[in-house]
C-alpha cells in the first residue's frame, strides 16, 4: 500500500483541502511523517527551519482527532503531544501558528504554553485543565516534575516532538531533554518519540542520545525532509587593505560599505556575534544614516520577550526593513524570510553560516543570498574559506556531554521535592537514558549520599538538611525552604546573575549581567536596548535608569559572546593557507588579503602546513613568543597551558597567556632562548593527559568552570529577583567554594567533573593530541621578528589571558618591589 | 615580634600588623582580630549547601598562632565573630574560649552577629557596640557616623581621633609585568581609620582601590607588603 493510498480516507481528504486552500501541496516527507506517527511509531525529522516540519509534526494528531470528530467522539483529556522547544521566544510564535491551524481545520483542539514568560494565573489554569499541545521547554518540565499534582496529567502524553534537537545535543540542557523523555517513558511505555533536527555530522549519534539506545534509534523511523539549497555569498571587500584594521572584531569601519545595501526595497537580517556588537552596530548605522529610524531595529536575547515579539511580527508584515540581531534570529518557526542576510564578523562555522543563509529566500528554488563583511584583515581568509566550503559542506558533529554529575544531582532533588522517589526505581529510569547509561550504582549511591549526608562517601555532616529517607525508604526534601529554593533554581543555562533594566517611570527593558552594573556609578550612560540611558540606582536586582541626554561611551557586553572556530572551519582555513603559500589565491576574499600575506612572508613567513611557525619578538613587556597552530580559541586555551606548564617544570617562570583561534602567545618577563628542538619536545604528546591535568590544576580555568557545575548542583542559591536579601547570609562564591572543596574534600563528585569538563568540552583533549602529532611530523621555523607581524598582533592585543606560574607568590612580590627600586633608579637619573 | 611584622603608628600609639591577618596592641596587650565567621559552614550545611567542615578548625589554629607568639592580656574581636544563628559549630568555638580563660574576650559586635547578647555573654564574651581608647574608637563597620556619647550621666562627648575597624573583607588586585594579576588580602588604612583583612577562613575578599591617599599592607604568604613599595599599579590596560 502507498502512502498515498492509505490516505484515500475522509481525514486526510479534509486534511489536504485545506492545503488546497491555502495553495501548497502536502510534501513527501511531511506524508512519510504522518503516517508514521498514526501507527505510533519513533521517528526523527532532518529538515532546515521554515521547511514544513510543524505541520509534519502535528499532523498526525490532527488526522486522529479528525477522524475521533467524524465518529463523534469526545475530545480526549490533555496534553496529548507536548513540544520541547529550545527558545522561550519561540514558544509563542509557534503557539500562534498551531492555533491557525487548529481553527482552519476546525478541530476540537486547544493548545498552549508553559515557559518561564507564563503567568502564574495561566499555569495554575493549567493545571486544572491542561491543553491538548502543550509547547514547553526541558527546564520548564524538569519544573512541573518537581510539583507532584501534575504528574498525573502527562499520563495522558501520546507523542513528545523535541524541536531543534541539535541545538539541544551539545548541551545540558540536552541532558535535561533526556531525563525529561525517562521520565515521560516510565509514565507511558507507548510514547511515541520524535526528534526534529538540522543536519549535522553525527545524526546517527543524535538518534541514539535522543531514544536513549541504538536499538531504539535504529527502529525509529528516519525522515530526510531536506532539500539543497544554493547559497550565494557576497564578500564586501575593502578598497585597500588599509581600511581593515589587523584586529578586532566589531567591524565599526565597515559601516559605510554596509549601507548601499540596507538600500530599499527589500527586508535585511544583520547578524552580528554578540549582543554588545549588535548594539553597537545599531547605534553606528542610525549615525551614519539617520533615515534609517523607522526602518531598523534590534532583536538580542537579552532584551525583553514584548520588545523582541515586536520586532518578529514587525519584520514580518513589512513595518520595519532592517533587524539587526545576533543568534537570537538563528533558531525562529515561521519567522518569514528576508530577502537579504548579512553576516558581521566570521560566524565561526560553517553550518550556522549556511543556516543564517538560509534566512533568505525561503522558497523552493530560491537562492538564498548572503553578504559576508569581515571586522579585520585576517578575516578575509576565513571567509575564503567559507566560500569554498559551501559549495561542498563538511557537517558539523556536536558532542553531547556525558553523564553530568551537576544535572543528575540537580534532578534527584527534583524528583525528591516532586513526590519523592525510590532510589532503585528513580536509578533505573536514569539508567534508560543516553547520558547516563553506564551510571555505576557506586557513583549514584554516592551522589544520593552527598545529597543525604552532605559529604563524600565516608563522611556524614550531622546538621546537614536537603534530603531525607522515609521510613518507606522514599527519598523526600528535608522541608520545606529544600523545595522552595530548590523550585526557584531549576535550569542549566547559567550566566552571571542578571539585573532587570527599568525605566523609572515603569517599562521593563531587559537584563544585564551584575558585573557590569557593578563598574557604575549612578549618572552614568549606557547604551542598552538601542537606546542611550542614564544609571539612576540600582536596587535589589533591579537597575533604575531614565533615559540620558549626554554622550554614552559603555555598551553593555555579555559573557558567552566568543564563540571558538569550529573544526570543519579550522580545516578549511587551514587548506586556503596551503593555497596562499602556493601562490594560488583563488577567492576574491584571498585575492584582497594577498599583499597583507605578503608582508606577513617578509616579515616571518606564511603560517602553513608546510611548517610549524613560531614568532619570538621583545617589547617592554617582556618576551613575546607566538604559535599558531590554526585550531581554534578553545584548543589553544589548553594547548597554551600546557606548553607553559612543562616550561615551567624546567624552571622557575611566570607566563601570560593569550589565544585567538589562528595561535597563541607566552609573554614572560624572563629572558629565554628558543630553540627549535627544545621547541618540538615541549610539543610532545607524550604525557599529554597527565601533563594537561597538572596545568588545569595549577590554572584558573577548572575554578572558573566550576562557576556553572556550583549553580547547577544548587551549591549556589542565587536568590530571586526583588527577593535577594532573604538570603543574605548564604551568599558565598563559587571560587570560594572551590577552594575550600579542592582543600578538605579534593575527591568532591563535583570537583571531579569540573576538571573532566574542562579537559574534555574546554581544552578538548583529543583535537590536542591530533595538534601536537602534528607538530611533530612537520619543520619548525622559528622567526625573530623585530615587529609583530600580521598574524601575531591581533593576538598581542587580544584582552582574555590566563597565568601559569612556578614562581611562589613571594619571589613575583620581590620581583615587583626590585622593579620598582629600579624604576625610581631610573627616575632618578634621569632627574639628575 | 619579627621583620615580618609590621610596625603601624596612629596618634601616638603603637601597633604591630601581622601577616597572621591579625594586629597586636602591645602597650595595652591587645589582640586584634576582625570577621571569623565561626559557624559559616554548618550555616550553609543546614540550608542544604554541602560545604565540607575543616576551615573553622584552621581559622581557631591560626588563632591560636598569633597567640603563642604575642602573649595578649585580652583579645578583641572586631565585629563577625559569628556568621549567623547557633549552631553545632559554636560548640567548637566554646572549647576554644574554655581553653583560654585567663584572656579578655571582647566581641564588638557586627551585622552578623545577630543572637542575643546573652548568648554571647554565656561565652565568655563581654559584648560593646564600639570601644574607645586615646581617642582611637574600635568598631565593626567603618561608618562615618561616631558613636553616641559613651557616658549618657555627663554628655560628655569623647573625641575620636581614628577609627579601626573590620566588616569589608579588604582585598588588593596587583598588576605585575606581563599583564598579569593576583587577588590579595591586606589591611587597608585611610586619613582616619585602618580596616583589618577578614581573619576567617571560609570568607571571601573584596578588591578595593589604593589612592595616593591610602595604603595597603598586603598579606602575602609570611610577611606583609607596602602597597606603595610596589611599582605604580596602572588601572587601565596598557597598550
Amino acid at each position: 500500500m502507498t502512502i498515498k493510498e492509505s490516505y484515500d480516507r475522509d481525514e486526510f481528504q479534509r486534511l489536504t483541502q485545506w492545503f488546497d486552500k491555502k495553495g501548497w501541496r502536502p510534501f513527501p516527507f511531511q506524508m512519510e511523517a504522518w503516517k508514521a506517527q498514526q501507527k505510533g511509531l519513533d521517528g526523527f525529522l532532518t529538515a532546515p527551519t521554515g521547511s514544513g516540519k510543524t505541520l509534519a509534526m502535528l499532523g498526525g494528531l490532527f488526522l486522529t482527532q479528525l477522524q475521533q470528530q467524524a465518529s463523534g467522539h469526545p475530545p480526549e483529556k490533555g496534553p496529548l503531544l507536548l513540544w520541547i522547544t529550545p527558545l522561550r521566544a519561540l514558544a509563542k510564535d509557534l503557539e500562534s501558528a498551531m492555533q491557525e491551524m487548529i481553527d482552519e481545520l476546525g478541530l476540537q483542539l486547544t493548545v498552549g504554553r508553559r515557559t518561564g514568560d507564563v503567568s502564574s494565573s495561566e499555569k495554575a489554569k493549567q493545571r486544572k485543565k491542561m491543553p491538548s499541545i502543550l509547547i514547553t521547554t526541558p527546564e520548564s518540565m524538569h519544573i512541573l516534575f518537581a510539583s507532584s499534582s501534575s504528574l498525573g496529567d502527562l499520563k495522558h502524553v501520546q507523542r513528545v516532538v523535541v524541536d531543534e534537537w541539535h541545538e539541544f545535543m551539545g548541551s545540558k540542557r540536552g541532558t535535561q531533554c533526556e531525563l525529561v523523555l525517562s521520565r515521560l517513558r516510565a509514565l507511558q511505555p507507548a510514547l511515541s518519540c520524535w526528534g526534529v533536527s538540522a543536519t549535522i555530522g553525527n545524526v546517527e549519534e543524535a538518534k541514539e542520545v535522543l531514544f536513549g539506545s541504538s536499538e531504539k534509534a535504529h527502529k525509529a523511523v528516519h525522515i530526510k525532509g531536506d532539500h539543497p539549497k544554493e547559497i550565494e555569498m557576497v564578500s564586501i571587500l575593502p578598497k585597500t587593505m588599509d581600511e581593515l584594521p589587523w584586529a578586532g572584531h566589531l567591524g565599526l569601519s565597515m559601516i559605510d560599505q554596509v549601507l548601499p545595501y540596507l538600500e530599499p526595497p527589500g527586508s535585511v537580517l544583520l547578524f552580528t556575534n554578540t549582543r554588545a556588537q549588535a548594539e553597537l552596530w545599531f547605534r553606528g548605522l542610525l549615525e551614519a544614516n539617520p533615515d534609517l529610524a523607522g526602518d531598523i531595529a534590534l532583536h538580542h536575547g537579552s532584551l525583553t520577550q514584548e520588545i523582541r515579539l515586536w520586532v518578529e511580527s514587525a519584520i514580518k508584515e513589512g513595518v520595519i526593513r532592517i533587524v539587526v540581531c545576533t543568534s537570537s534570529l538563528d533558531l525562529g518557526v515561521d519567522f518569514s524570510p528576508v530577502d537579504r542576510v548579512i553576516q558581521v564578523g566570521s560566524p565561526k562555522g560553517i553550518a550556522r553560516f549556511m543556516q543564517r543563509a538560509g534566512r533568505s529566500g525561503h522558497s523552493p528554488g530560491q537562492k538564498s543570498k548572503i553578504i559576508f563583511v569581515p571586522t579585520h584583515a585576517l578575516e578575509l581568509i576565513e571567509a575564503g574559506a567559507l566560500r569554498e566550503s559551501i559549495s561542498n559542506p563538511a557537517l558539523e558533529d556536536r558532542t553531547p556531554p556525558f553523564a553530568p554529575t551537576d544535572v543528575l544531582s540537580q534532578y534527584a532533588v527534583t524528583r525528591a521535592v516532586g513526590g519523592g522517589f525510590f532510589p532503585q526505581e528513580l536509578y533505573n529510569e536514569v539508567c534508560a537514558t543516553w547520558s547516563y547509561q553506564s551510571l555505576s550504582k557506586e557513583n549514584w549511591e554516592q551522589i544520593l549520599h552527598s545529597l543525604i549526608h552532605g559529604g563524600d562517601a565516608l563522611q556524614k555532616y550531622p546538621e546537614f538538611q536537603k534530603l531525607v529517607v522515609d521510613s518507606d525508604g522514599l527519598v523526600k526534601p528535608a522541608n520545606r525552604r529544600v523545595s522552595t529554593r530548590h523550585r526557584l533554581s531549576i535550569g542549566t543555562i547559567s550566566s552571571d546573575a542578571m539585573l532587570r533594566v527599568k525605566y523609572l517611570t515603569g517599562g521593563y527593558l531587559g537584563t544585564v549581567e551584575e558585573w557590569f552594573i557593578a563598574k557604575m556609578e549612578p549618572g552614568d550612560c549606557f547604551w542598552f536596548a538601542g537606546r542611550n540611558l542614564e544609571l539612576v540606582r540600582v536596587k535589589q536586582m533591579t537597575v533604575y535608569v531614565r533615559r540620558a541626554k549626554g554622550a554614552s561611551k559603555s555598551i553593555p557586553t555579555w559573557l558567552g559572546g566568543r564563540m571558538s572556530l569550529s573544526s570543519n572551519l579550522s580545516a578549511g582555513l587551514q587548506r586556503s593557507l596551503q593555497d596562499m603559500e602556493e601562490g594560488s589565491y583563488r577567492t576574491p576574499e584571498t585575492r584582497a588579503i594577498r599583499p597583507l600575506m605578503e608582508l606577513q612572508a617578509e616579515r616571518s613567513a606564511l603560517p602553513s602546513h608546510n611548517r610549524f611557525l613560531v614568532e619570538v619578538s621583545t617589547s617592554k613587556e617582556g618576551t613575546h613568543a607566538f604559535f599558531f597552530p590554526f585550531e581554534g580559541r578553545a584548543v589553544h586555551e589548553g594547548l597554551s597551558t600546557l606548553i607553559a606548564t612543562r616550561i615551567a617544570d624546567q624552571m622557575p617562570i611566570t607566563f601570560t597567556l593569550a589565544m585567538n583561534d589562528y595561535g597563541f602567545e607566552l609573554l614572560t618577563d624572563q629572558p629565554i632562548s628558543w630553540d627549535e628542538s627544545w621547541i618540538r619536545s615541549l610539543f610532545s604528546p607524550e604525557h599529554l593527559v597527565s601533563d594537561l591535568q597538572r596545568s588545569v590544576n595549577t590554572s584558573e580555568l577548572a575554578k572558573r568552570h566550576f562557576r556553572y557545575i556550583a549553580r547547577i548542583s544548587g551549591m549556589i542559591f542565587q536568590g530571586y529577583p526583588g527577593k535577594a536579601t532573604s538570603t543574605k547570609h548564604l551568599q558565598v562564591s563559587s571560587g570560594l567554594l572551590y577552594d575550600v572543596l579542592s582543600e578538605y574534600e579534593p575527591d568532591h563528585l563535583l570537583l571531579q567533573q569540573a576538571h573532566e569538563e574542562v579537559l574534555l568540552t574546554q581544552l578538548e583533549e583529543h583535537r590536542i593530541r591530533e595538534v601536537l602529532h602534528r607538530i611533530q611530523s612537520q619543520p619548525i621555523k622559528l622567526v625573530e621578528t623585530p615587529r609583530f607581524s600580521p598574524f601575531a598582533f591581533p593576538i598581542f592585543v587580544d584582552r582574555l589571558r590566563g597565568k601559569v606560574s612556578s614562581e611562589t607568590l613571594a619571589q613575583r612580590i620581590q620581583k615587583m618591589q626590585d622593579q620598582a627600586k629600579h624604576d625610581l633608579q631610573r627616575h632618578q637619573m634621569a632627574r639628575s | 615580634m619579627t621583620s615580618n611584622d609590621i610596625k603601624w603608628h596612629v596618634h601616638n600609639q603603637t601597633f604591630w600588623l601581622l601577616p597572621e591577618k591579625a594586629a597586636y596592641w602591645e602597650s595595652e596587650g591587645v589582640l586584634l582580630v576582625a570577621d571569623l565567621h565561626f559557624g559559616k559552614v554548618s550555616h550553609f550545611q543546614r540550608q542544604g549547601i554541602a560545604v565540607p567542615k575543616g576551615a573553622q578548625r584552621k581559622t581557631l589554629d591560626r588563632l591560636d598562632d598569633v597567640i603563642r607568639r604575642t602573649q595578649p592580656k585580652a583579645i578583641w574581636f572586631l565585629g563577625d565573630l559569628f556568621h549567623s544563628h547557633p549552631n553545632e559549630e559554636w560548640l567548637e568555638f566554646q572549647e576554644w574560649m574554655r581553653a583560654h580563660e585567663s584572656l579578655e574576650h571582647v566581641l564588638v559586635q557586627g551585622n552578623h552577629d545577630i543572637a542575643k547578647p546573652t548568648v554571647y555573654t554565656t561565652l565568655g564574651l563581654t559584648v560593646q557596640s564600639s570601644l574607645l581608647r586615646h581617642g582611637l574608637c574600635f568598631s565593626h563597620e567603618p561608618s562615618d557616623s561616631f558613636p553616641k556619647p559613651s557616658n549618657p550621666v555627663t554628655g560628655e562627648h569623647p573625641e575620636v581621633l581614628f577609627r579601626i575597624c573590620g566588616h569589608i573583607h579588604p582585598g588588593v588586585k596587583l598588576r605585575t609585568t606581563g599583564r598579569q594579576s593576583m587577588t590579595l588580602p591586606c589591611f587597608f588604612e585611610t586619613n582616619d581609620h585602618m580596616v583589618l583583612p577578614a581573619f576567617g577562613e571560609f570568607t571571601g575578599l573584596h578588591c578595593l582601590p589604593v589612592s595616593n591617599d591610602c595604603e595597603a599592607y598586603i598579606v602575602t604568604e609570611e610577611r606583609l607588603v607596602l602597597h606603595s613599595s610596589l611599582p605604580r599599579q596602572s588601572t587601565t590596560a596598557t597598550r
